[in-house]
């Protein structure tokens, strides 16, 4: 049974959005490699708590990298070092003994920070009402198949659909730009014939939504798509691009 | 009338209008180019076709628009970058390496660089007083054969190529024309082409400072 981690850990400790934050260095001796980097941070937690220390708050929900609550810049990197991964499905035998990791929330001024590493996320949300929906007649559900879906679209469909909204495009672009998430978010829909539909409507009032949060703009440097956890195409990218000028452009006849 | 103020008021639309006049100036780099190219062809060529285009009664209209897109190209470029500072809120603490190209980070400031080569450019032909028998061929030789500035203009190539090596493949994605699935080597085609046409701007200082470095 070899020894677990001894690591050094700098986490930003904010007290509520208006406070000034700082980096805190913490000591964890004897880490287990199997642990999740969150398991990790509880196990720091609990010993905050019991020195009668305030513990680190930071956002977690499923645990299984499906949700999309996580959202820690490891180390300079969204979700940490491994690609294609959210920071609870990061295990701690991806760092070395003695390593010293840097933890800090997402930075963009769109997500201002709540406490510690949470940050507050709603600009997503606001987008999403603004049109990352169909309208349809509620009641039974359809039956199976009724509609035809060609193979591929469906497939593109499922890939945009992936997309978890954590945020972690933002936190990655320079610009704090957030094309990747909702070029998913719009692509998803419009790819199926239930979102054709509306589809004028989405793009042109998504991206008027995006354009209230202050996002910053997309410069295509793909950094979002070298960390999306869920591997989202820049694809979607062009793909919101086309459409707007195209729904912005010309009038329907 | 609002769908002409989109263009303004969208990141996606002044990202449309970059990529239009980006894409314009890359344009009149092609044009430029192939008539630099005539220098390789001699002396007589070259002077005859500078002659011609200084007749035309449309290039002062070409040159005004140039300096239009110039300038609208410019105008967007500080804004965006001003946005897309302020977007990020507090700094990382930990400065990683980034997963984007240098290319596409230095974006802003390749393009600085470019403006001032640009000046620098057109005092020393456009705005010069041709001279002598061997006209404005003999001012391109005799300037880009001299070390000093042939070298400046190859490295100032190299930062042109790093712009365009971004800049027109990016202009491409912006219109959402590229996809991985339908057009797979459209990306690498266009980066080849931006490397051309920094490459063939690069090679006349370089060729005149090999063959007329001594004459």
């Amino acid at each position: 049974m070899s020894k677990g981690l001894n690591l050094t850990l700098k986490v930003w400790r904010q007290k509520n959005t208006l406070s000034k934050g700082e980096i805190v260095d913490y000591q964890l001796e004897d880490i287990s490699r199997d642990m999740s980097f969150l398991e990790m941070l509880d196990v720091l937690n609990n010993r905050l708590e019991k020195e009668g220390k305030e513990p680190i708050a930071f956002d977690h929900d499923c645990r299984e990298g499906i949700c999309g609550a996580c959202s820690l810049f490891i180390n300079g990197q969204p979700h940490g070092p491994m690609k294609g991964t959210t920071a609870c499905q990061l295990h701690m035998r991806s760092f070395e003994d003695g390593a010293t990791i840097v933890v800090e929330p997402w930075r963009a001024k769109a997500f201002p920070v709540v406490k510690d590493l949470v940050t507050d996320r709603s600009a997503f949300d606001r987008i999403i009402q603004a049109g990352g929906y169909i309208s349809v007649r509620t009641g039974n559900a359809p039956d199976a198949n009724a509609i035809p879906i060609n193979k591929k679209d469906s497939e593109m469909a499922m890939d945009a659909a992936a997309c978890i909204g954590c945020g972690a495009c933002v936190a990655a672009c320079k610009n704090a730009s957030a094309m990747l998430f909702v070029s998913a978010k719009f692509s998803h829909l419009s790819l199926l014939p239930q979102g054709k539909v509306e589809e004028k409507e989405r793009v042109l009032s998504m991206v008027d939504a995006m354009e209230r949060e202050g996002f910053g703009n997309c410069t295509n440097t793909g950094a979002c798509e070298a960390e999306c956890p869920k591997e989202i195409s820049m694809d979607n990218i062009a793909r919101l691009n086309r459409k707007w000028l195209s729904a912005n452009s010309f009038a329907d006849v | 009338m609002t769908w002409l103020s989109n263009f303004l008021s969208t990141s996606v639309g002044r990202k449309q209008l970059m990529a239009v006049t980006g894409l314009g100036m890359a344009g009149f780099l092609v044009i430029h180019l192939s008539g630099n190219l005539l220098l390789f062809v001699g002396e007589q060529t070259f002077n005859d076709y500078a002659a011609f285009l200084h007749k035309q009664k449309w290039l002062p209209l070409a040159r005004i628009g140039l300096i239009a897109i110039t300038v609208v190209h410019i105008y967007l470029a500080f804004q965006l970058a001003m946005q897309n500072k302020t977007a990020r809120g507090t700094e990382y603490y930990y400065k990683a390496a980034s997963d984007a190209t240098l290319a596409s980070r230095s974006m802003i400031y390749t393009g600085c660089l470019i403006f001032f080569y640009l000046i620098i450019h057109l005092m020393n032909f456009t705005f010069e007083t041709v001279e002598g028998p061997a006209g404005l061929y003999g001012l391109v030789v005799t300037k880009l054969s001299n070390p000093t500035y042939g070298l400046f203009y190859v490295g100032a190539m190299v930062v042109l190529g790093l712009h365009l090596v971004h800049g027109i493949q990016s202009a491409f994605q912006s219109f959402g024309i590229g996809h991985r699935g339908h057009t797979p080597h459209l990306k690498k085609a266009l980066i080849g082409l931006a490397v051309l046409i920094s490459a063939g701007f690069a090679l006349i200082p370089i060729i005149m400072m090999i063959t007329k470095g001594g004459a």
